[in-house]
């Protein structure tokens, strides 16, 4: 899967470089994810803009994301949400659940 | 000069050398003979530069008795010759008859076979037979220098022999090093012989032979001693020849070969032609100086060099059965996991109601159609009293064992008895709260829309985890409405409020509630069924008693993808109000 990762002084950026997060992908993505989260990092902010089309495998790997972050005193930040994605996270309330923001620059300003 | 095994090499030169030296003989090919067969020190100082010039004889049987003697010896030329007479007399030298000669001629040459070989005993006769003089006598002579080293490469083809079969007997390469060292050990007079190999991490392992009569500590001290030659060996690929220890004891550090009584030492490289070695053949002798001749160097070498053969080979056998065992695994676990998907269907299939429910006033039918090897998707009907009906619609994240035992706990949760005193709302607020823990801990979560309807007030009140909305077509519209209500999916937070609706239904009236496979259906071209596609089909079905209305998404999801195969659970429960 394609990840490219930033480092910040104030979070780690995760791009999800790829069209779909669903049941293929979402494994991978939960393993690189919960490592930058053992190796002592806090807040990640993860860019969707690539993403055109997420699945409940998809939204289930951010949803554990959020509490792994939520039990380390951390955060867990989304940018970029396209609209089949921004939709879903409608329909399931997540929308309230994440901090949401239009761009990466964004989700960084709000640290 | 190639170094191939000597006793091929001895035939086929003992007629090339034979014929060369009748046709061009000058003393400069004696010396190059000599060279040629590399004759130690001792067989140096025995070969006659032969000088002497004979006077040509006449054929006699003495001079085959001579010839014979030449090559095994006179009391066996004595013998053979006497069993070829056998009552005969010929004084010795008495001439051979033209009658005899051919007969002669045979035997000798069998006999001859038996000490070099049937090719080089018929080029011998027939060169002695053609020319008679001193050439021949001089040849003959350094010939006869050349029964010890047939001695020798006698010795050397016995060792070939056996070493192949050692190697070819047996795959396992712990046996085939011991009895390689213990032919070297006897066959050779050695005191201490070890094999030391180095895998690709430089680690060694040493072999050593079982019919050793060594201290083992000992044979640790020499390895110790030599060990950092050996590294070099490695990297050079040549061996490391010892004649006299004392000398190199001069200018290197080897008081423990030295203590123990070493006269000569060899460190052979264990390679294959061209390629790096991936050993050492280490032979100590406490007997004598100088063992390690240039032919037993290049016997050893040549012995080494099917080792490394052998050794590449048990490798390579090795890796392939590593490489079987996990395609083995691979396969292995493939089938687990569609037995495990086969389980988590059954495991769905169990929870799901029979039939739906028969209720004065409502026609209702349910219906999921599982997507091969996955699951996740759940629906149920509770008629909790005569006027009261339950009902619920809602799929799992996973598709996987876990989720079905997830969904098996939140039924029988949901079965509970003490539910039909509590709201929709309540009743998604308990299952949160119960379900929260194994959720987190399964990484999973729940959409659900749970609705209670009461035949009697036709009352229809709900909530919704965040599960899609159902879609309600009021009698004589075509206008559709959503039946939402706010909440969020259950496994998320450890508490949390769900907002509850209620509406009000009437004869005519329909509604779909359904799960995300049907609206995500996707067709060929990429795009998905839709919940505007939903709708307008609604409008197309809705005279259609509920279970029929089923069978036409059905059919209609199956055009749209344009396969029988379903990417996902399809759920849907349809109910239609009708007079009671």
């Amino acid at each position: 899967m394609n990840l490219k990762i930033e480092n910040t002084s104030n979070a780690i950026i995760m791009f999800v470089q790829e069209e779909r997060l669903d049941a293929h992908n979402s494994d991978e993505f939960k393993k690189n994810m919960n490592s930058h989260f053992e190796s002592g990092q806090k807040n990640i902010i993860i860019d969707l803009k690539d993403v055109r089309f997420i699945d409940s495998s998809g939204l289930g790997v951010l949803v554990s994301g959020f509490k792994n972050a939520s039990t380390r005193q951390g955060t867990l930040k989304l940018s970029g949400l396209q609209s089949q994605v921004k939709s879903m996270f409608e329909l399931t309330r997540l929308h309230r659940v994440f901090e949401i923001f239009a761009t990466v620059d964004d989700a960084l300003d709000s640290y | 000069m190639d170094p191939q095994p000597l006793l091929t090499l001895l035939l086929n030169s003992s007629i090339y050398i034979v014929v060369s030296l009748i046709t061009t003989q000058s003393d400069n090919e004696q010396e190059q003979l000599r060279k040629f067969f590399g004759s130690t020190e001792q067989e140096r100082r025995h070969a006659q530069p032969s000088e002497a010039k004979r006077l040509s004889k006449p054929l006699t049987i003495g001079s085959f008795q001579s010839l014979l003697t030449k090559f095994i010896g006179e009391d066996d030329a004595v013998k053979a010759i006497n069993s070829y007479l056998g009552d005969r007399k010929i004084p010795g030298e008495g001439k051979i008859s033209e009658f005899e000669l051919p007969n002669l001629k045979r035997f000798t040459e069998k006999t001859l076979a038996a000490s070099v070989g049937a090719a080089a005993a018929s080029a011998i006769v027939d060169s002695f037979l053609s020319d008679m003089g001193t050439r021949m006598e001089s040849v003959f002579n350094v010939f006869s220098s050349v029964k010890t080293s047939l001695d020798q490469s006698r010795e050397a083809l016995y060792v070939r022999l056996k070493s192949s079969e050692i190697i070819n007997s047996t795959l396992d390469t712990q046996i085939i090093m011991a009895d390689l060292l213990n032919l070297l050990l006897s066959e050779f007079k050695l005191d201490i012989t070890q094999i030391s190999l180095c895998d690709t991490q430089g680690h060694w392992t040493e072999s050593s032979p079982d019919k050793m009569e060594v201290d083992a500590n000992a044979v640790k001290g020499l390895n110790k001693e030599w060990q950092p030659y050996c590294r070099e060996l490695i990297g050079s690929g040549l061996p490391l020849i010892c004649n006299d220890t004392q000398l190199f004891a001069e200018s290197m550090e080897l008081p423990r070969t030295i203590s123990q009584g070493i006269l000569s030492c060899a460190h052979i490289p264990i390679s294959r032609a061209g390629e790096k070695p991936v050993g050492v053949m280490s032979l100590y002798s406490k007997s004598i100086k100088g063992m390690f001749t240039k032919e037993f160097i290049e016997l050893l070498s040549s012995l080494a060099g099917q080792l490394a053969q052998a050794l590449v080979i048990a490798q390579e056998i090795e890796a392939k059965e590593q490489e079987r065992l996990q395609k083995e695994k691979a396969i292995l676990k493939n089938v687990v996991m569609q037995k495990e998907m086969e389980i988590a269907q059954q495991i769905q299939t169990s929870l799901l109601p029979e039939k739906a429910p028969q209720l004065p006033g409502i026609d209702i039918a349910g219906h999921c159609k599982s997507a091969t090897h996955v699951g996740g998707d759940y629906y149920d009907f509770f008629v909790r009293t005569q006027d009261n009906l339950d009902l619920l619609i809602a799929d799992v994240s996973g598709h996987s064992i876990g989720a079905s035992l997830i969904m098996a706990e939140a039924r029988t949760l949901l079965k509970q008895p003490d539910h039909a005193a509590r709201t929709p709302a309540e009743i998604l607020k308990s299952l949160n709260i119960q379900l929260y823990e194994d959720l987190t801990r399964t990484e999973l979560f729940i959409s659900m829309f749970y609705a209670n309807y009461n035949l009697s007030s036709k009352m229809l009140t709900y909530a919704n985890a965040g599960h899609n909305p159902p879609i309600i077509l009021r009698k004589g519209s075509s206008r559709f409405e959503k039946l939402d209500a706010d909440g969020l999916i259950i496994g998320v937070m450890p508490d949390i409020d769900f907002e509850q609706q209620e509406v009000e239904l009437h004869t005519g009236d329909v509604i779909i509630f359904y799960t995300d496979g049907l609206t995500e259906a996707t067709s060929a071209e990429d795009e998905q069924f839709g919940v505007e596609r939903l709708c307008s089909h609604l409008l197309e079905y809705r005279a259609l008693p509920a279970s029929r209305i089923i069978d036409a998404y059905y059919d209609a999801i199956a055009r749209h993808t344009g396969s029988d195969e379903q990417q996902d659970d399809i759920s849907i429960i349809v109910i239609k109000i009708s007079e009671p």
